[in-house]
């Protein structure tokens, strides 16, 4: 169950590496001075300023994927309700901080990367995707933290989705993949992956 | 609008199901570049819930039909809209999906299509069919403006390091 609040924004200005959970790093009061915003989520962690001058040490520079990622995400924070006509809520922290987390997750320490489109609806929830010459991805994240894929590999001219634990392990397969750009095989994870076709 | 709201009868159900459906994009946040098309088009996340109470918003083309009213006479009052779809009732139906009238304070022509899933709003999305054609420029616009703003980001963001 996620119970702390983080002020994602802060998470993305400092670039935090991946594997690295955010909250860790996560100082009071918002971000430094990068450019950014970042919205009074009530988080109060003093004792952790150190750590996070140590992290910024190591960090390198932004990658342009990184800073587009940033800006995708603040924009979308930005967001008031009714930006979807009636009834439309605003993007949720949550889906947002998970979008960050998952992207940095498989896409963190690489350049080079084209930065995936971060698409809100209105009902809270944020969709990571890509749509590539050879491939389409599309991670749906709702406001609850539920996942949902689905993606088309126009080379081989099959479709998949996923749900939950599922959908992120598609996801880490075919993320790299897409931001990388199809021929780039380096990014493909070995591992194994079900994928069930559903049309050819 | 709000006249007609609290005191005009709610349709309880709709009965033409060749009547259409009409989906307005009003956020351009909603569209994506497909670099295999060459052009930018509507994600799927427009096609999902577009509130709280898990409706997705439509315009119900049979009540303006009634009034006598154009499809499209909604459309310029959304000062954000970048393009709109359609889709018929017999189509939403055959998705195993309701539409109902809502009408809204603002809008009392305003319904919602309920019971969309994951796996529904793409077959939502296959079965659209172009009303307004999506605004280009001002998707181009609202990109150039994000890139813009990323490169302000960039030219602070080393100084902070």
């Amino acid at each position: 169950m996620f119970t702390t609040t983080i002020p994602f924004d802060f998470a993305l200005d400092v670039g935090v590496a991946a594997n690295t959970p955010a909250a860790a790093v996560a100082p009071a009061g918002g971000s430094p001075a990068m450019g950014y915003p970042t919205r009074p989520l009530g988080v109060s962690r003093p004792n952790e300023a150190s750590s996070l001058s140590e992290s910024l040490k190591v960090l390198p520079p932004h990658a342009a994927w990184e800073l587009e990622l940033a800006e995708n995400l603040r924009h979308l924070s930005t967001l008031q309700a009714g930006w979807d006509g009636a009834g439309s809520r605003e993007v949720s922290n949550r889906a947002l901080f998970l979008a960050d987390l998952r992207i940095r997750e498989v896409l963190g320490g690489f350049d080079n990367l084209v930065a995936p489109y971060l698409v809100p609806a209105g009902d809270g929830s944020v969709q990571i995707e890509w749509h590539e010459s050879d491939g389409e991805l599309e991670l749906s994240i709702d406001p609850d933290g539920k996942f949902y894929i689905w993606g088309r590999d126009h080379i081989h001219a099959t479709e998949f989705e996923g749900a939950g634990e599922e959908a992120l392990a598609l996801f880490r397969r075919w993320a790299p993949r897409l931001a990388a750009g199809f021929g780039h095989e380096v990014y493909v994870p070995m591992a194994a992956q079900t994928i069930s076709a559903i049309s050819v | 609008m709000k006249f007609m709201c609290r005191w005009r009868r709610r349709r309880s159900q709709l009965f033409r199901s060749d009547l259409r459906l009409v989906r307005t994009l009003q956020a351009p946040e909603q569209l994506v570049w497909n670099k295999a098309t060459g052009a930018w088009e509507i994600s799927s996340a427009a096609f999902g819930p577009s509130s709280k109470d898990r409706c997705l918003s439509i315009d119900i083309e049979e009540l303006l039909d009634y009034d006598g009213l154009n499809v499209l006479t909604l459309y310029p009052t959304m000062p954000r809209a970048v393009g709109a779809v359609t889709f018929t009732v017999a189509e939403v139906t055959a998705l195993g999906l309701q539409a109902e009238h809502q009408p809204v304070p603002t809008n009392w022509y305003h319904g919602g299509v309920m019971g969309i899933t994951e796996n529904k709003k793409k077959k939502l999305k296959l079965a659209a069919k172009e009303l307004v054609a999506i605004d280009q420029e001002a998707a181009q616009r609202h990109d150039d403006e994000k890139q813009a703003r990323i490169q302000r980001a960039a030219s602070v963001a080393p100084a902070s390091f």
